[in-house]
């Protein structure tokens, strides 16, 4: 039998090979604590060989490990023993288990930026090439995301090597290994010199956008503005800006498709162009950006499919922020025109989102002439969430044409969805409130918009109340205390009376979050004596919520008040026939206990 | 024809396909002794080889999943297959021995998705009230709120356990996986060899305490993990790096593990539920590995391997108004090496080939292929045997196979080279299906080779029709047999189609447990009737030497009642209560499972 202090540890030991998976996972949790009790030399020679073999294990445990290695290197002796703990690292990659081989990908990657320059050679590149060559598609996967750790201290020979099998992986007969190259070869060309740039990884790349599979072109697509932006500007603009540009077309009919040019008819290929089309522009530079991409860009905003219209309209910020305000307004604005219009409510609700941010590009005059009647239109969309992506990015609007020119056409618009018979909609407007109020201010406000606010506290569904009262704190806030007394307090504290024990909840709930808002002061003369009414409740759930909100309030208040109106109350609640207000009763008593204590 | 590295033995370019294959039977699984009863959970309802075909697996109505290993190739699975092939001699049929079986699917009731006008959120079910009435909890979407409403079992579904389709998924280090779907849910398994760990030498010495070394870990652990006081001291101690001294402590060792046997483990990876409101009745793995598809009778949905929660709806036939709805989708099958084409049939005899490259919802199809048939023809039952009950690609994806009730065709996927769309084209309707049938003539046109080519399909055409004779139905008693089968439901059986490898070959069952198989070659006129027994030649006929009449031609010369249905043209009677529905092509060799009942046969040749 184990001596006394070291009865947890042999436990845990035990326990990698115990039946219950969640006592296996809790022992690989604390791999580091039975690595320092073997000590470093054994942690090398039994530890870790032992894991290296313990690869049929669930897959839960198998990431855990996966994670847990990558930190391992002070467990082992440092750096220069860091390559032990490559063997079982390499068996973890090759698991059929995605996200456990993502993890040791990502646990070799940490080593291998930490350890010699020779020990890469002599143990990650062999590593590397090993799993390359692996015999299941999974070992060939994970290889590719290790080449950019590998490839900078290989000497020139072996790097020509190393770029020989990334190309290879590149043609793989498995479209599994072929997406992996592809959504790793911006990372390996980072490391690889410009000379061979050109060259190999061009030449990778076009065959990646080449690729019979869809989902390969796709994430090749993906990482060309990585790509693009390793390149020097003409260089790009010769290699990757044909590719993408054809990407963007449509293959309208065969007839006029000039031949050997790559149009792909895939529109999830050309979602992804449409989607990365803004990060290119900064690679090649404003000439190619006005002659080909916008032109691309265009046809993306006029694609057929609606799919790629949304992630088109969703850049249109991003885009015309890095063109001048002439070609925006000329080339882009015609088409956002359109698109306000578009038959997709998707697509309206994308452009809504981000309509905004080109009021700044394009300067006061062109957004009051050309944007304005756009947000107008959008303010008035049949569907909800258009509406609502308009309101939620007002501020951006309100800087540079003011709020008095929106304010007709925005009131109806807010009201209609505050009052919106799905509860979900109700619900996003109420989170913007607290921004109109500070934007459009309080004039306005007390006017419009100070009804509504106390029609949601009395809302039918839960959410939407519970929204409310968290609304009209952070509109005590933004107005201040004596604002909040003359136009929330009374109304608030009116409905108290509502016959609804659910009601009488909410309003509970909301002087609780408005009490330290509103301070000392106003909570013990206004406040207090409403919470200290509803303890007389008829319902328990009142009372077991009065004992709750006196808890919140308690620290706020002077402690004579607490002593002489919270105390009390709460001692007759804890004598309340009903178990739960007890309970809650007996709670708020002891934290104010320990809060007299400290 | 390159099937992918396995068509070579098949029926070599040097041995003419024309020669009728020779069958001969190779084994049987869970074969009935005479008079005994087949228990209906025992029925199988699914076959599927592997790509290799070194694995077969079958699903029943009790929802299990059984696998079978090639046994005549040593070494599976370690080596390469080429390999295998040059150890092996070429004489050696495939053989295969009993592997694992598993319980794939249970059965369940189920709250259909809309409980009235209201969303079922069930949160709880309970009896309440005196009458021992159940309710449920539901919720309005629309406001909110929350009520409950009693439990109604008829918008209640009960989902049968039994098993539709399997599809084998790529195989990784040695396990297999498997995609298998009932009525409403699809599984992702993987079965893996495990071995049955033995731990000697603990830390913990307890077996004079317990006992039993295998269970001293778990007994020693578990009251300090109880009380909490276990893990508590451990965390303490390991703020304390003082704890340790620098070489560790000696007396500690790791658990020691031998393992000598080895067995099967089946693990349910994943499970893609709720996407579907009507029955699945197939599912089809895509080419580039990461997706597959379901597709139920409205509906086509497509998913992603690794993600189960969600999944996008690519085809929906569902009308405004369901009595609108004249057509459902009876199968449905992805083009076996390019990613974005998928083929459906439906219950109106159509093929409809997507591209999923045009747009997100392919609700409009590429390309449709439907024959029309002369109106003199029509009957109550012409839509009924209209309905198309299983697609399949051949492996080169140049063909599509497909079986209705009547008929089994071969249509090619013919490239339209100056139109921008490609699809189906009824070879009859180039040149006419009577010098179709009779000659089986190809249809070739140019290939013209576009810069895009690869992202295309290929044309080269060939449709060969057989006449509902070779299917096992004696064409002058039709109507009145098909009277018959409608009067028993019969009509309404899905046979199952499949392809030899190489593409030279059909195979589709029909009743009496017969299945026959035909030559589709160029100018072969093999038709094999085989039945699954022991003796598969047992039912064998002549091949019919005059040429195939159309229905229509048929039902006016012969008289009514001049044969007695049940009996077929050669005078053999047909047992409707047996059938073959489901049978599936070794994808290299001349080999065929099938299941009749609850038995499995295969043959060879």
């Amino acid at each position: 039998m184990m001596e006394e202090p070291l009865y947890p540890i042999a436990v845990l030991i035990d326990e990698l090979k115990n039946d219950d998976i969640q006592l296996r996972l809790n022992s690989i949790r604390r791999l580091s604590t039975i690595a320092r009790a073997l000590g470093e030399e054994r942690t090398r020679k039994e530890l870790i060989p032992f894991l290296s073999e313990n690869n049929d294990d669930d897959d839960e445990v198998l990431l855990a490990m996966a994670e847990e290695l990558g930190l391992f290197i002070p467990y082992v002796g440092g750096v220069e023993h860091a390559h032990v703990l490559l063997p079982p690292l390499e068996t973890l990659c090759t698991v059929e288990e995605t996200c456990v081989r993502d993890k040791a990908v990502e646990s070799l990657c940490r080593i291998g930026s930490q350890m010699k320059e020779s020990d890469l050679v002599d143990h990650f590149i062999p590593l590397v090439k090993r799993l390359a060559a692996g015999e299941w598609f999974t070992a060939r996967v994970s290889a590719c995301g290790l080449f950019h750790i590998a490839y900078p201290s290989a000497p020139d020979a072996l790097k020509s090597e190393l770029r020989a099998i990334y190309r290879q992986l590149c043609q793989d007969d498995m479209p599994m290994v072929r997406r992996s190259a592809a959504s790793n070869l911006g990372k390996f060309a980072a490391t690889v010199e410009p000379s061979y740039l050109k060259t190999d990884v061009m030449t990778m790349f076009e065959d990646l956008t080449q690729d019979d599979q869809d989902s390969v072109r796709l994430l090749a697509v993906e990482g060309c503005a990585a790509l693009g932006k390793l390149l020097e500007p003409q260089d790009c603009v010769a290699h990757v800006l044909p590719v993408i540009v054809n990407f963007s077309q449509v293959c309208k009919s065969l007839f006029v498709s000039a031949p050997y040019t790559v149009q792909d008819k895939s529109w999830r290929v050309r979602y992804m162009v449409a989607n990365q089309l803004y990060e290119l522009c900064e690679a090649v530079g404003p000439e190619p950006t006005r002659a080909d991409l916008v032109p691309a860009y265009v046809r993306l905003l006029r694609d057929n499919e609606a799919e790629v219209r949304i992630a088109a309209a969703g850049k249109v910020t991003k885009f015309s922020r890095i063109l001048s305000p002439e070609l925006a307004i000329q080339h882009i604005l015609p088409c956002v025109k359109d698109l306000s219009s578009d038959s997709s409510q998707h697509v309206r609700s994308a452009l809504a989102s981000v309509i905004m941010g080109m009021a700044p590009v394009l300067g006061k005059d062109a957004t009051i002439e050309q944007l304005l009647p756009i947000f107008l239109s959008l303010l008035k969309d049949e569907f909800p969430d258009v509406r609502l992506n308009i309101i939620s990015k007002l501020d951006q609007v309100n800087e540079v044409i003011g709020i008095d020119l929106l304010s007709q056409s925005l009131l109806p618009a807010i009201v209609e969805l505050a009052e919106d018979r799905h509860w979900r909609v109700r619900l996003a407007i109420i989170e913007y409130i607290p921004l109109l109020a500070s934007q459009l201010g309080v004039g306005f406000f007390d006017d419009k918009l100070g009804a509504l606010c106390m029609q949601w506290l009395q809302d039918k569904v839960h959410s939407i109340r519970d929204a409310a009262a968290n609304n009209v704190k952070r509109l005590a806030e933004e107005f201040g205390p004596e604002w909040a007394m003359q136009h929330i307090v009374p109304q608030v504290l009116e409905m108290m009376n509502n016959p609804h024990y659910l009601y009488r909840m909410t309003i509970l709930n909301a002087v609780s979050l408005l009490a330290p808002v509103l301070g000392s002061e106003i909570t013990c003369s206004k406040l207090l004596p409403v919470v200290i009414t509803a303890s007389k409740d008829r319902v328990p759930n009142i009372r077991f919520n009065v004992a709750k909100v006196l808890q919140s309030i308690a620290p706020i208040v002077d402690q004579t008040v607490t002593e002489k109106t919270i105390r009390p109350c709460l001692a007759e609640l804890s004598e309340d026939p009903d178990v739960d207000v007890r309970f809650f009763a007996i709670q708020a008593l002891q934290s104010i206990d320990n809060a007299m204590v400290s | 024809m390159n099937g992918g590295g396995g068509g070579g033995e098949v029926s070599g370019v040097g041995a003419p396909s024309a020669t009728p294959l020779d069958w001969k039977f190779s084994q049987v699984f869970g074969e009935r002794a005479a008079g005994e009863e087949v228990q209906e959970v025992d029925i199988i309802s699914a076959i599927e080889f592997d790509k290799s075909g070194d694995h077969l697996a079958t699903g029943d109505r009790g929802g299990r999943v059984v696998l079978f290993e090639r046994t005549d190739t040593k070494d599976h699975g370690t080596s390469r297959r080429d390999l295998e092939r040059t150890d092996h001699p070429v004489s050696r049929h495939p053989e295969f021995c009993y592997k694992t079986e598993f319980q794939s699917h249970e059965p369940e009731v189920t709250l259909v998705n809309s409980y009235g006008d209201y969303m079922v959120v069930l949160l709880l079910v309970y009896e309440a009230d005196a009458f021992s009435q159940t309710y449920i909890c539901c919720i309005d979407d629309e406001s909110g709120s929350l009520f409950s409403v009693q439990f109604d079992y008829l918008k209640s579904l009960e989902i049968e356990e039994k098993i539709n389709k399997i599809r084998w998924c790529q195989t990784a280090n040695g396990a297999l996986f498997l995609l298998s779907t009932n009525d409403k849910t699809i599984k992702f398994w993987k079965v893996q060899k495990k071995k049955v760990k033995k731990i000697g030498e603990m830390n913990m010495d307890t077996t004079k305490v317990a006992g039993n070394g295998s269970i001293a870990s778990s007994s020693c652990s578990k009251p300090h993990l109880a009380n909490g006081g276990f893990t508590d001291k451990l965390s303490s101690s390991l703020n304390d790096d003082l704890l340790f001294p620098p070489g560790g402590i000696p007396s500690l060792h790791l658990p020691v593990v031998t393992s000598n046997e080895i067995s099967h483990l089946a693990r349910c990876r994943r499970v893609y539920a709720h996407a579907h409101d009507y029955h699945i009745n197939s599912i089809s793995n895509n080419s580039d590995g990461e997706t597959f598809i379901s597709a139920d009778d409205l509906r086509i949905n497509l998913w992603n391997l690794e993600i189960s929660s969600q999944s996008f709806n690519i085809v929906d036939v569902k009308p405004q108004n369901m009595e609108d709805l004249t057509e459902v989708i009876t199968s449905a099958e992805f083009h076996p090496s390019h990613c974005n084409t998928l083929a459906y049939s439906s219950s109106k005899g159509s093929i409809r080939l997507i591209d999923l490259r045009q747009s997100a919802l392919c609700d409009s199809h590429a390309k449709m292929f439907e024959e029309q048939e002369a109106p003199a023809s029509r009957s109550f039952f012409t839509e009924i045997i209209a309905s198309i009950s299983d697609i399949k690609f051949a492996r080169d994806g140049r063909y599509i196979l497909s079986r209705d009730y009547m008929t089994l065709k071969v249509d090619c996927l013919i490239r339209l080279v100056m139109g921008r769309q490609y699809g189906f084209k009824p070879c009859c309707n180039l040149s006419g299906p009577r010098a179709f049938k009779t000659q089986g003539e190809t249809l070739r046109l140019d290939v013209y080779n576009l810069p895009d080519f690869t992202c295309q399909l290929r044309l080269v055409g060939k449709t060969i029709d057989y006449c509902s004779h070779d299917l096992g139905f004696a064409k002058c008693a039709l109507l009145f047999q098909l009277c018959d089968l409608y009067e028993n439901d019969s009509i309404f059986d899905k046979f199952e189609c499949c392809l030899s490898g190489d593409g030279q070959r059909v195979a589709t069952g029909s009743y009496s447990n017969l299945f026959r198989v035909f030559g589709c070659a160029p100018g072969s006129s093999e038709a094999t009737t085989l039945e699954a027994s022991k003796n598969p030649m047992r039912r064998q006929v002549p091949t019919p030497s005059r040429p195939s009449r159309s229905l229509s031609s048929m039902t006016r010369v012969i008289r009514r009642g001049s044969e007695s249905p049940g009996v077929d043209s050669n005078g053999n009677s047909f047992d409707f209560t047996t059938k073959l529905l489901h049978l599936a092509w070794h994808p290299s060799e001349n080999s065929i499972a099938c299941a009749a009942a609850n038995s499995l046969y295969m043959y060879y040749a």
